[in-house]
């Protein structure tokens, strides 16, 4: 927490930390106070008894503040986190008295809120389906008779969108979460449907008995309870002669009528139904029943099976049928014999087995003549190779003509490059089949006709974008300034592989993480001082002396020998640290410091490659220490504070 | 009653076949019933990319092709499909594309060639550079009844089960990297393998699990 006094320019700055004091020693400017102490003072009371010094500060608040900012809906200027959790947690409360949720609720709900916060998980998306999950989350593991859709209903926003989110957000905080029981909600069902106060109870315990028979005939698994619990209750309204319809019931239970009709008839089909009330409420069938899914799936399986074997029959009639054809014919045949004896000799077989045969033997014919005429073909292309040197037109021609029929000749071996040239292989391609997809030119003008007149704005609006891109290109041709280029994200490279050396896995997280250009980088790579990080810090300096231009003017890097040492530069406390950023308050630089902290200490719960664990170690131990420093400092600050305003906060009796 | 337990998605020592042997209640206890050798998850949808190495004009190629359609307002790539194999194709104007809705690998990679050949035909110079199969669906049914509820309770690290949103669990096994999706009624969908063979390891370790849980 060191820098030049503003008035003289000194560096040499005394820091009282009893009195939380930066006093430079030259012209004695007080450069700050109200600095965080770490010292406990004692005031003595009116009374004669002493009290502590100092207030209570949560441990995620940058400000004093933070303990009364509640009500004070400040006109200062807060922290954006203070702002954050302030907002969160009043809409947190607004969303529990509108679903009647107790405080408790409340505070679990803006502790997973926090909990989502410190991981980065609020980012991106709204925040009512935030805190819809935080408070349904507290819902559910509280195990209170609330849904989802009663939530999303007070928030006004989607049900599935709000389920996607908290499911997401309730994996990442890796919470596991009690199953819903559908009993939970008869109750709330049932006082809504306005049995009176003393049938109440005698109509929840029938519809619980009943949900307890669904559950156990596998009707729940995979069901939104509500719908269960809207069955459950027409039944046990029925029961105590209650004449509560479908849609009275679906508009408590907030499902759909087919839902419940379905659920109905799942239980009609089990034999729990067909018991007398009386007999219901005393009896328990033992047998399970199979949920109805499986069910189903079973019926469909069997009705497949039918179908095949009604299939297989019919082929087995068709093979019967011919056979039985076959032989009407051959009777036919005979027959036809018999009558015409006196020229049998001119009629010709015309038995199908024969005339198989017959195109048999023709195409044998063919396929050897082809055959034939392929070799002599050949033979002769051979001859006539042989008088290339008399000849000189036709004997190229012949060679090439020779080589390239040789080569295809030629058995391929399978070519283990074939998968990696990028030509498109056409085997197996039918081209008639691709023509097929190709349109004529008919037809291309009458789509393009259509669909001119489909797309006329889309086309408006491009031309228009292209006109007005144009006009700037001109202008900025006049103007005299570079063409515009297209930004083109890169995607960042992630580091695989873990490193070899120390200096290497320091290197690669910098690289992975983009840190705050408040560090001190090379500092960082100089932690172990090997030979090896030598070479790659000094191409780093030159790289970045060339590259970054807001760099301070440097002096070259002197190599730290202590952990000490090293601390200090991070951290800027050096007193005569002439390299170090001047001109900033020394609170500012304690907040930043304090920000980067945490964030590296996020950053690194997050991180899930494996480092090398040592230099982890390394920089979490300078991380602490930088803590504890700057919490020091904090607390000299609030104590400076406290004491201008007498705030009597954490006064012990 | 809090009875909810932060613990790392990697969970504790427990890891697929230990935790089969744990709780004594909720089923068997046998750790070495081996997997069913009749049921092999049969694939049904196979994603892949290839880049055709040029870039196209996608009205071009919408207003020549029999089979594509092109609505620019709502997406920025053509839509194209064949019936042999049944597959639907997307063409972006950069000259990448991604074939979906093949039943086979080689059915996807013949499918992709036809596409890439019809590109061709249309005036492109189309190559063929990088087919990669990105997603493989897979689905089977194990013939029995699952008891859900008992198998989010053991397994509660790699499972997910919120009856109100969806009636299946959600199981995201670590080692194949696949998402199981399992039903009250004995059918499983796997889903986010490379390769087959992920698809088959993945119920092969599956199948023990849901066999313990097994509708009694």
């Amino acid at each position: 927490m060191s820098s030049k006094c503003p008035h003289c320019g000194c560096t040499e700055i005394e820091i009282e930390p009893a009195r939380g004091d930066a006093v430079c020693t030259s012209c004695g400017t007080v450069l700050s106070d109200h600095n965080i102490v770490s010292e406990v003072q004692f005031l003595e009371n009116s009374k004669g008894g002493s009290s502590a010094v100092g207030q209570f500060i949560s441990s995620d608040a940058y400000s004093k503040r933070t303990t009364f900012s509640r009500s004070y809906h400040g006109v200062f200027s807060r922290e954006s986190k203070e702002i954050t959790l302030s907002t969160a947690r009043k809409r947190i409360k607004d969303l529990s008295e509108q679903l009647r949720l107790v405080n408790h609720f409340v505070e679990t709900s803006f502790n997973f809120f926090k909990l989502a916060l410190n991981k980065g998980l609020t980012k991106g998306r709204k925040s009512s389906f935030i805190i819809g999950s935080c408070v349904y989350i507290t819902c559910r593991t509280e195990a209170s008779h609330h849904m989802l859709i009663d939530v999303s209903d007070a928030l006004q926003v989607d049900v599935y969108e709000l389920g996607r989110t908290y499911l997401k957000l309730s994996t990442a905080l890796c919470i596991t979460i009690p199953a819903i029981d559908p009993c939970l909600y008869i109750l709330r069902f049932a006082h809504k449907l306005s049995f009176g106060d003393k049938m109440v109870h005698v109509v929840s315990d029938t519809a619980l008995r009943l949900v307890q028979r669904m559950k156990r005939d596998w009707m729940h698994t995979g069901r939104r309870p509500s719908g269960l619990c809207g069955a459950a209750l027409v039944i046990a309204a029925r029961f105590h002669n209650f004449n509560r319809t479908i849609s009275d019931v679906i508009k408590v239970v907030k499902v759909h009528e087919s839902t419940l009709r379905k659920r109905l008839t799942e239980f009609g089909e089990t034999p729990s139904s067909a018991l007398t009330p009386e007999q219901f409420m005393t009896m328990d069938l033992n047998e399970e029943q199979d949920p109805p899914s499986f069910k189903a799936a079973r019926k469909k399986e069997k009705e497949k099976e039918r179908l095949k074997l009604l299939f297989e029959q019919q082929e087995n009639l068709d093979s019967e049928l011919t056979e039985i054809q076959l032989r009407i014919e051959k009777h036919l045949e005979d027959r036809r014999k018999k009558l015409r004896g006196i020229w049998a000799k001119y009629d010709k077989e015309e038995n199908s087995y024969s005339q198989n045969k017959e195109n048999m033997a023709t195409q044998k014919f063919i396929a050897e003549a082809t055959l034939e005429t392929i070799d002599k073909c050949l033979a002769d292309s051979r001859e006539k190779e042989e008088n290339v040197n008399s000849g000189i037109g036709p004997s190229a021609a012949s060679l090439g003509l020779k080589s390239t029929i040789e080569e295809c000749m030629e058995i391929h071996p399978p070519d283990p490059q074939t998968s990696e040239t990028e030509l498109l292989d056409l085997t197996g391609i039918d081209d008639d089949e691709i023509d097929s997809y190709i349109m004529t030119d008919r037809e291309i003008k009458f789509k393009t006709e259509l669909w001119m007149k489909l797309n006329e704005e889309y086309l408006e609006e491009m031309k228009r974008k292209e006109e007005r891109e144009k006009e700037e290109a001109e202008q900025r041709a006049k103007e005299g300034k570079p063409v515009k280029q297209k930004k083109v994200y890169k995607k960042r490279q992630k580091n695989t592989g873990p490193a070899n050396t120390a200096g290497e896995a320091i290197e690669k997280m910098l690289q992975d993480k983009k840190l705050s250009n408040k560090i001190n980088y090379d500092v960082l790579r100089n932690l172990n001082g090997e030979n090896d990080s030598e070479k790659e810090d000094k191409e780093q300096l030159e790289i970045k002396s060339s590259t970054k231009v807001k760099q301070h003017p440097t002096e070259p890097v002197v190599k730290p020998e202590k952990i000490d040492l090293i601390l200090q530069s991070l951290t800027g406390k050096r007193a005569l640290d002439s390299s170090m950023e001047g001109g900033r308050s020394p609170k500012q630089r304690v907040v930043e410091d304090v920000r980067t902290v945490s964030k590296h200490s996020v950053d690194e719960k997050e991180e899930e490659d494996d480092d090398d664990d040592d230099d982890e170690e390394e920089e979490e131990e300078e991380e602490d220490m930088n803590e504890k420093e700057d919490r020091d400092a904090l607390f000299r600050l609030f104590r400076k504070r406290e004491e201008e305003n007498d705030w009597d906060e954490g006064e012990y009796d | 009653m809090q009875n909810f337990s932060i613990g790392g998605p990697h969970g504790s020592a427990s890891g697929m076949f230990g935790s089969v042997t744990s709780p004594g209640i909720l089923g068997s206890t046998n750790p070495m019933t081996p997997a069913d050798p009749d049921i092999i998850p049969k694939l049904q949808n196979i994603v892949s990319t290839v880049n055709l190495g040029c870039k196209l004009d996608l009205k071009r190629i919408a207003l020549h092709a029999r089979n594509a359609e092109f609505n620019p307002k709502r997406f920025a790539a053509v839509i194209m499909r064949i019936r042999d194999p049944r597959t639907t194709a997307l063409i972006f104007s950069s000259g990448k594309m991604v074939c979906t809705g093949a039943k086979s690998e080689e059915e996807s990679r013949l499918a992709a060639r036809k596409y890439a050949r019809i590109v061709q035909k249309l005036g492109f110079p189309a190559k063929f550079i990088e087919f990669k199969i990105q997603n493989m669906v897979g689905s089977c049914d194990v013939k029995f009844a699952i008891r859900l509820e008992g198998l989010v309770l053991t397994h509660s690290q790699f499972s997910s089960y919120e009856p109100e949103l969806f009636p299946g669990l959600i199981y995201r096994m670590v080692k194949p990297r696949v998402v199981l999706l399992i039903f009250v009624s004995g059918k499983v969908v796997l889903t986010g393998a490379k390769i087959k063979q992920e698809i088959y390891e993945a119920f092969d370790n599956i199948y023990p699990i849901l066999k313990s849980f097994k509708k009694q």
